[in-house]
């Protein structure tokens, strides 16, 4: 077997390994975390990479890149499909108007504060919610990048 | 050199759609988010293909910048649009709130009008808030692809939540 022939092989595999979990698993589950596919196509990597008689090296640093991207962007992906405000505002509009919610509705402040605690973002004071050094890490590095890249923030 | 030419593809779409793009929130672009790739990998998938990689070389390149582009673009939505990073940039100030302050600092209707308003402006929704998503071929589409990933009540997280209020 050849390098891009290998590469080529493991970009399908990756595709269909996701695709079977968001048919068969993910309808039913919250999780964003495809551990089963991230473990059955690292194994992958080892079988395809044994079989190469040169570019052994190239290969996994090819498969590594496609699996850690396409695991970030299914996990992304996810997110969306279970709890995407822009789709949920769409979809309340496809809808007749006396059946709508109202817009505001959907932006539910206090799930935001579970998520920043469960993420280890804030802390509890008697004063109310305040940052940590790691909340405090990641939002001067969205600022830092919302800058270099010139981005609307609409969150 | 497979490597480098998909690291190179995917790298050039990115700069390539942010720079004509000017900021603006990717999903509203899509197209040209998917024209940049398409772009930068035939000219990545050429150029290996003339090293002797043959058709092989630019099908790898192709296929394998794919799950880059998916992983910016959760990224790249999640930078612009994640109301929990809003949240957090409230709360860089270093003063603690409770969640009513966080409520009124965050302006719940006027993220929600921004929003509706970058929907309008890309050609999803009607001006007449009463009208809803416009019937056109985009819409359409759009719909049926939230309908087919999320199921027929839309993200099953937000309706299941809104469900019990009516």
């Amino acid at each position: 077997m050849t390098l891009t022939r290998a590469v080529i092989l493991y970009d399908f595999a990756v595709l269909a390994a996701l695709g079977l979990d968001f048919v068969l698993v993910r309808r039913r589950s919250t999780s964003v975390i495809a551990w089963g596919p991230a473990l059955l196509m690292a194994a992958a990597v080892g079988a395809l990479a044994w079989q190469l008689p040169s570019g052994a090296v190239e290969f996994v640093a090819i498969a590594i890149t496609i699996l850690a991207t396409a695991l970030f962007g299914y996990a992304n992906f996810l997110a969306f499909v279970t709890r995407g405000i822009t789709f949920a505002i769409i979809h309340n509009h496809a809808r007749p108007p006396r059946e709508r919610h109202p817009d505001r509705e959907f932006i539910a402040l206090e799930e935001r504060i579970a998520e920043m605690r469960g993420y280890g973002w804030i802390e509890s004071t008697d004063a109310g919610w305040r940052l940590n050094d790691r909340g405090r890490r990641v939002v001067r590095l969205r600022q830092a990048l919302l800058r270099a890249l010139r981005i609307e923030a609409v969150g | 050199m497979i490597f480098a030419g998909i690291v190179l593809s995917a790298a050039g779409a990115i700069v390539l759609s942010e720079v004509l793009g000017r900021g603006q929130v990717v999903y509203t672009r899509l197209l040209a988010l998917c024209g940049a790739y398409a772009l930068c990998s035939v000219i990545a998938g050429l150029l290996v293909a003339r090293q002797g990689g043959g058709l092989a070389g630019f099908a790898a390149i192709g296929l394998s910048g794919v799950p880059m582009m998916a992983a910016w673009l959760g990224f790249r939505i999640h930078l612009s649009n994640s109301i929990t990073l809003e949240m957090a940039g409230l709360l860089a100030d270093g003063r603690a709130r409770t969640l009513q302050e966080l409520e009124a600092d965050y302006d719940i209707d006027g993220h929600t009008a921004r929003r509706m308003e970058i929907l309008r402006e890309s050609g999803y929704l009607a001006t007449d808030a009463a009208a809803g998503l416009i019937d056109s071929a985009k819409g359409r589409a759009v719909l049926l692809l939230i309908r087919l990933v999320c199921g027929p009540n839309g993200p099953r997280l937000v309706a299941a939540r809104l469900r019990p209020r009516h």
